[in-house]
Order: structure tokens, then sequence, then C-alpha cells
């Protein structure tokens, strides 16, 4: 039953609507009886809170917040984040509210600015001394292997002319190069004496032939060449196309210094001394470059089983026979 | 692979470049020059390996590290109170550039180099990472704290003038 000591009880519910339908048609029938508590519950309705402002003040808020960098306030990191280019748009909003509500914040801001470094201009000067040249590596390695190719040619070719030779231990230091077109020079008979000179015409040479059996005959010694008794055509060249001794050149060699050696078919009794045949070595430059005494060595080396071989002044060169 | 080609253009690109930060850290031009030349002559050896892309930071990765290595044995710490400038300190310089050029050095030796690298070179902090074998994370604090460095630093200075 509610009356005026407990309708309190109901009021509330009533108003918001959650009374029981019994209950609200009860309630209703003692507002009715009683038209005072009736205004009473009508204010009541009306009545609705002040709305309260419960935002707190952003630059507040934004300064509670800490940084995530230890020593630094958050204002300071959003200053270095904007410097850095590495802020949020959130975060640049709190750093702009922060920079607008204080002038220290923005004097602070301003000097963070100044923190962003400007690169002086700075020139190397050694830097062409850094580059390579495109030719680098393959200068170096052609320049090594050709090296090596000459030391290992060197190698052979000295080891060639220290081992000593089969039949010839006192084999050449200097050979001439023969070559066929040089055709022999033989010595006329009437040049015997010319053959006795110590000087020896070339040109005279050249034109007058002579038998190596006849120029043999002369010499004791030369008793295995002359077991042939053949006619034999002495040829020999100069050490090279290019030093070939020009016409009527004197050439002063002492016949008491040349030797002739036959070859292996001809004698084994080598060396033998023939010196009036000493005018067939005209032409015979006896300061050959080592190069062409290499190759010298080695055509001799291919032609001393059917040759001769003359040695002057302690250098042997070698002469091709032909029959 | 990088070709003789490539090379001699990083010589041209990147000499002065890394001259001017490897001078910022030594503050010596002989050494400077010497960490460069050390630098491109590393390069030119590891030719085969460097990806050419790379030719840069590989640069920058060579000086850093010979000259932390250097450094480490003697490196000090720099706090912003321990540096007392005396009376007319200021009017040594032509401005706050000038300034700041000096005051870098004031910064412990890594720091320097980080913020050289993010400000001179223009590096991400990733990049950075590599350069310097350090974290992400690490650069930032770095870099942070040498803004910060300085940013008292300038307000120190001011207070003088």
């Amino acid at each position: 039953m509610i009356n005026k000591s407990n309708y309190h009880i109901y009021a509330i519910d009533y108003i918001e609507g959650n009374l029981e339908p019994e209950l609200k048609k009860e309630f209703e029938k003692f507002l009715a009886n009683n038209p005072e508590i009736r205004q009473e519950i009508d204010e009541l309705k009306d009545f609705t809170l002040p709305q309260y402002d419960a935002n707190l003040d952003l630059t507040d808020k934004i300064k509670l917040k800490k940084s995530s960098i230890e020593g630094l306030s958050y204002f300071e990191q959003l200053c270095i984040e904007e410097i850095e280019n590495t802020i949020t748009q959130q975060q640049r909003k709190e750093l702009y509210e922060l920079i607008s509500s204080s002038a220290e914040h923005k004097k602070i801001f301003e000097k963070y600015k100044l923190t962003k470094l400007q690169p002086p201009k700075v020139f190397f000067p050694y830097k062409e001394t850094l580059k390579k040249s495109a030719t680098y590596n393959f200068a170096i390695k052609t320049i090594i292997s050709f090296a090596a190719i000459i030391l290992i040619a060197l190698s052979i070719i000295n080891l060639k002319l220290l081992l000593p030779s089969r039949n010839n231990s006192s084999l050449p230091q200097a050979i001439t190069i023969v070559q066929p077109q040089w055709k022999a020079l033989i010595l006329p008979e009437n040049n015997k004496q010319q053959l006795s000179s110590a000087s020896i015409n070339k040109k005279a040479c050249k034109h007058h032939p002579v038998t190596i059996k006849k120029a043999i005959t002369k010499t004791p010694q030369s008793t295995n060449i002359q077991k042939h008794n053949e006619q034999l055509d002495l040829a020999f060249t100069p050490p090279s196309p290019d030093i070939a001794t020009p016409q009527n050149t004197q050439i002063n060699i002492n016949l008491s210094d040349i030797t002739i050696y036959t070859s292996q078919k001809t004698s084994s009794t080598a060396p033998q001394n023939i010196n009036k045949t000493a005018a067939i070595i005209k032409n015979i430059k006896t300061n050959l470059s080592r190069n062409l005494r290499t190759l010298a060595y080695k055509k001799a080396l291919a032609l001393r089983h059917h040759g001769l071989r003359i040695k002057i002044k302690n250098k042997v060169y070698g002469i091709y026979v032909s029959r | 692979m990088i070709s003789v080609e490539q090379y001699n253009l990083a010589v041209d690109k990147y000499s002065d470049n890394l001259y001017r930060f490897a001078l910022k850290l030594t503050k010596s031009s002989d050494e400077a020059k010497d960490l460069v030349q050390d630098a491109f002559e590393k390069l030119w050896k590891n030719r085969k390996k460097v990806d050419h892309n790379k030719i840069k930071s590989y640069l920058f990765t060579v000086v850093h590290n010979k000259f932390i290595d250097e450094t480490r044995r003697n490196s000090k710490l720099s706090s912003i109170d321990n540096i007392d400038f005396e009376p007319g300190y200021w009017y040594n310089f032509t401005g706050i550039k000038d300034f700041l050029e000096k005051a870098i050095d004031k910064l412990p030796e890594i720091q320097k180099s980080v913020l050289l690298l993010r400000d001179w070179e223009g590096y991400s902090y990733k990049e950075i990472e590599q350069i310097t074998g350090l974290s992400e994370s690490q650069v930032k604090v770095y870099i942070f704290r040498a803004r910060q460095f300085l940013r008292k630093l300038i307000g120190k200075i001011e207070t003088l003038i």
C-alpha cells in the first residue's frame, strides 16, 4: 500500500519507468489523491544533472607523457622527432600544441632546429692517386707473363749452352748462321799467298773459288778430310742479313787463330788446323749478339753432322758444306 | 663485383664525403687521408665481394670501424656539465654554424659518427645500423642524445653572449 510515508521508495522507479504495471497504477492513484506530491514528482521528472566538462587541458595531458629515451622529456623527444622527420601526425599535433602554449617550449624547439648539421664543402686532395687504370690488371698480368716466358726461355737456352756437347766439348759460344744462298767461297789456287796473309780481302775471296780438297792438300794434318777427296763447296753466312759485310771490307784475322773442325761424318779426330783456308771465313762477324749466337748454335747443331765448324779466336762458326 | 670503371666513379663520387667524414672524426688531415686511402684500398681488394650498389656504405663502414677501433681505448664520455667556456669563447666563431662545427668535437665519438652519417650523408637509421653495427634503436638513441647535447651546448653559449 503506497502512502505518504513510503512513496519515496517507488518515486524514482516511477520516474524512470521501471515500476511494475500494478504498482504503477497504484502509484498514479496515490498521486491523483495527493496533488502536492504529484507536483513534486513532476519537478523531479524534469530535473537533469548539469553536464560537467571532464576534458583535461591538452597541454597538461601531453606534459604527463614520458619519453621513450631516457634522459629526454617527451617534449624534447617530439622536437627531435620533428627534426629527424620521424614524427607521427599525432605527435606533430602535440608538439605544436606545446610550442604554442609556451614561449619556453618555442625557444627550446628553435635551439633543436639548430642542431641539424649542414655539411661543409670539403675536397679530397688525393683523388687521382686512388684511381685504378682500366688496363691495370691486363698490363700487370701481361708483364708478368712475358717476364715468365723470357725467364723460362733464357733458362732453357742457358741450359743448352752449358750442357757439354757429345762430340765437341769446346762447342761454341758463337756460331754463324749457315744459309745455303750464300754460296761457297772457293779460294783460287793462285791465292795461296793471300791465304797466308793475316789480312783477307773479302771481295777477292768471293769471286775466286777454291776447292777444299786443294786447301786440305796443303795441310798435312787434314788427312781425314783428304780421305773424302771430294770437291766441297763451303757456304757460310754472316750472322744475319742486316750485318752483311760490305764489299771490299778487310777483316783482320790471324791465320794462326783459325781451326777447322770436321763434321762427325768426315772426321773423328777434329780439330785440325788448316790455316790456309782462312779466306773462307771472311764476312763472319765475330761479335754476335747473344740471341744470334743462340740461333746460330741451334742451326749449327742441326748441321754439324754434315758440315764443318771453323774456330776463329776461340769462337766457333758453323760452315755448311754442300757437295 | 665492382669493375674498374665503377671503382673510379666511386672515387669521384664519394672520396670528398668520405674525407670530410674522416676529417671530422680524426681532426687530422693526415689521419683522414690515411683512412680514406685504406677504405678505398679495402674496397679494391674486396671488389669481387662488394655489391656495387653498396659501395658508399661499404666505404663509410670501413672508415667508421677503423676510427672507432683506434679511439675505443681512449674514448671518454663527454658531459655538458664538464664543458666550461672561457669568457669571450663565443667570439672565436663566425656564427652558430661555425660554433656547431667545433661543438661536434665535444660529442662522444660514437655519437659524433652517427650524427655525421645522419646529417651530412643523409643515411637512414637502418643504413647507419649497417654501417656502424649498432642496433637501430641504439642509433636513434645516440642521435637523440647528440642533439640534446648540442641543444644544451647552444643554450650554454647563449648565456655567455
